[in-house]
């Protein structure tokens, strides 16, 4: 049964941090397709309005764990604590309705949950206006560049002001200048929302610059490698050469290829 | 990039359609008066307008009458069709064990159908619409099916994700999602509902103030007053063609935001 987001209400708690009690936790969870088992007995904590990024070899569980956390799927074993609240997703594609102008794609969530028209189309435009779209309030998905397309995904996943943002890979099938450029916004916002975010990505240089928290995972079964606290510099574009970031991504790759290794033995 | 229609756009890409078809009545002349076929089997094509113009009032009411019958059975088809249509998506089981009977429909033919439509809905316009319908409704059933069947799963994830009930499912998701697949359902159907009318018409057609092209037809042909028969066959022709662009046009300006324009 999909949960319904919390209708939204013009005073809403959007100046004070959220929720700084809210959290997220997995605990022992365990999950199986048939007799395969995917994620083996997972322990983690997200404290509320953290940034964690989840990186591993790719078929090893992280989606599979991104979507527990969302409850798009549920435990074999083991159990979630999570704090009520709205639960936004951004995927790997922009996922956007062809139909629909940017505005009306921006604001459907909203529609969605019951917001009259006036109030979420103007929601909208601020929300497009966060992520730089505020001039393609009427085009049409189609008539945008993937950057751009993604940008209002993101923008959709935000509008519900949500109290837990999960995303999956969702720069991965952009160019390596859009994804910076994104990259840097998407930090900035967080920066400024401190919305409690997952990120699942496949680039270590991009989780280190984009999260305060790297989680490793080894093949399948995913179990943690590694966890490691990125270090707390500006994130600007020197960023991404910077001495401090490198080295916790060299440490981030060492630990990575250090449980690949370890499963194929 | 755009798809607006312009005058100048229209009447360019008209001249060689024209071209083509002054040629085919310039060959149709020829050949008449190389061969010297009579009158009877292959009438000339000034005697066909000449026999237009004889009687202007009554080929025009009676293309009138046909093109009335014609819009109004594909109006039901149109609505009945992604009515079915929709009504079958909602379960599988029922689109299984209903599907196969719709398709018994379309493959009874007409003809054999018409006089039962006779005996139900009596002489007149009601058994002519019923008969344009039988003939139209299949492929907007199929096509609204296909289109409904046809969404992406993807952005169904991102609705369950959003928590949206069945209905916002169906009719933000998967109704606009089936626009294309049903307008070349719709396409399809404007072709065929002239052949059901004018079946239906041969049949079950009265003649009163108007009489429409399919009966026209009949009575020529009873009297071999075959420049008769040439007028009426034309003027159903164009009453084809006027329902297919009609609904071309309107499908156009409705899927402008459908068509992926790079």
């Amino acid at each position: 049964m999909p949960r319904r987001a919390r209708p939204f209400t013009m005073n809403d708690s959007s100046t004070s941090p959220r929720g700084s009690t809210r959290k997220l936790e997995l605990r022992g969870v365990h999950r199986r397709f048939g007799s395969v088992p995917v994620v083996d007995r997972l322990d983690l904590t997200i404290p509320a309005a953290s940034f964690t990024a989840l990186v591993g070899p790719s078929g090893c569980g992280k989606t599979t764990v991104l979507r527990m956390m969302g409850a798009l799927d549920q435990p074999s074993s083991g159990e979630i604590i999570r704090s009520e609240g709205t639960v936004s997703f951004c995927f790997q594609e922009p996922r956007l309705l062809p139909w629909r102008t940017l505005l009306e794609n921006v604001a459907l969530p909203l529609e969605l949950v019951g917001v009259p028209r006036e109030e979420r189309l103007a929601r909208a435009a601020e929300t497009l206006e966060l992520v730089h779209l505020s001039d393609a309030h009427t085009r049409f998905p189609h008539q945008l560049s993937g950057g751009m397309q993604m940008r209002a995904s993101i923008a959709r996943a935000l509008i519900s002001r949500p109290t837990l943002l999960l995303l999956d890979e969702p720069f991965s099938a952009l160019d390596e200048i859009t994804r910076h450029e994104l990259d840097a916004d998407l930090r900035a916002l967080w920066e400024r929302e401190r919305c409690t975010t997952v990120l699942i990505t496949h680039s270590i240089p991009e989780a280190v610059f984009l999260a305060e928290r790297v989680v490793v995972f080894t093949p399948q079964p995913a179990r943690i490698a590694a966890d490691l606290v990125t270090p707390a510099c500006a994130r600007d574009a020197a960023a991404w050469t910077s001495d401090a970031l490198t080295s916790c991504a060299r440490e981030a790759s060492t630990a990575l290829l250090h449980a690949i290794e370890e499963a194929r033995r | 990039m755009s798809t607006r229609i312009t005058i100048r756009g229209t009447a360019r890409s008209a001249v060689g359609p024209l071209v083509v078809v002054a040629c085919a009545i310039a060959g149709w002349a020829i050949f008449k008066s190389a061969f010297g076929v009579q009158d009877f089997v292959l009438p000339s094509p000034l005697a066909v307008l000449r026999e237009f113009l004889s009687e202007p009032t009554v080929f025009l009411g009676g293309m009138l009458e046909t093109t009335m019958s014609a819009a109004l059975g594909f109006l039901f088809a149109a609505f009945g069709g992604v009515l079915v249509g929709s009504l079958l998506s909602l379960s599988t089981r029922v689109e299984r064990s209903v599907y196969p009977m719709t398709l018994l429909f379309q493959m009874v033919p007409l003809v054999a159908v018409a006089p039962l439509l006779v005996i139900w809905f009596g002489y007149g316009r009601p058994a002519i619409v019923a008969s344009t319908v039988v003939v139209s409704i299949f492929p907007v059933i199929a096509s609204t099916l296909a289109g409904l069947r046809g969404r992406d799963p993807q952005l169904d994830e991102l609705f369950a994700t959003l928590g949206a009930g069945r209905f916002d499912r169906w009719w933000k998701l998967a109704l606009p999602s089936a626009v294309p697949s049903m307008v070349t359902g719709l396409r399809i159907a404007a072709g065929l509902a002239t052949i059901g009318t004018i079946s239906g018409e041969f049949l079950a057609a009265e003649s009163g103030t108007r009489t429409p092209l399919g009966l026209q037809i009949m009575i020529a042909m009873r009297s071999f007053a075959t420049a008769r028969v040439f007028v009426a066959v034309l003027l159903a022709a164009c009453v084809g063609f006027l329902l297919f662009g009609m609904v071309s046009l309107t499908s156009r300006v409705l899927l402008a935001r459908w068509i992926r324009r790079a």
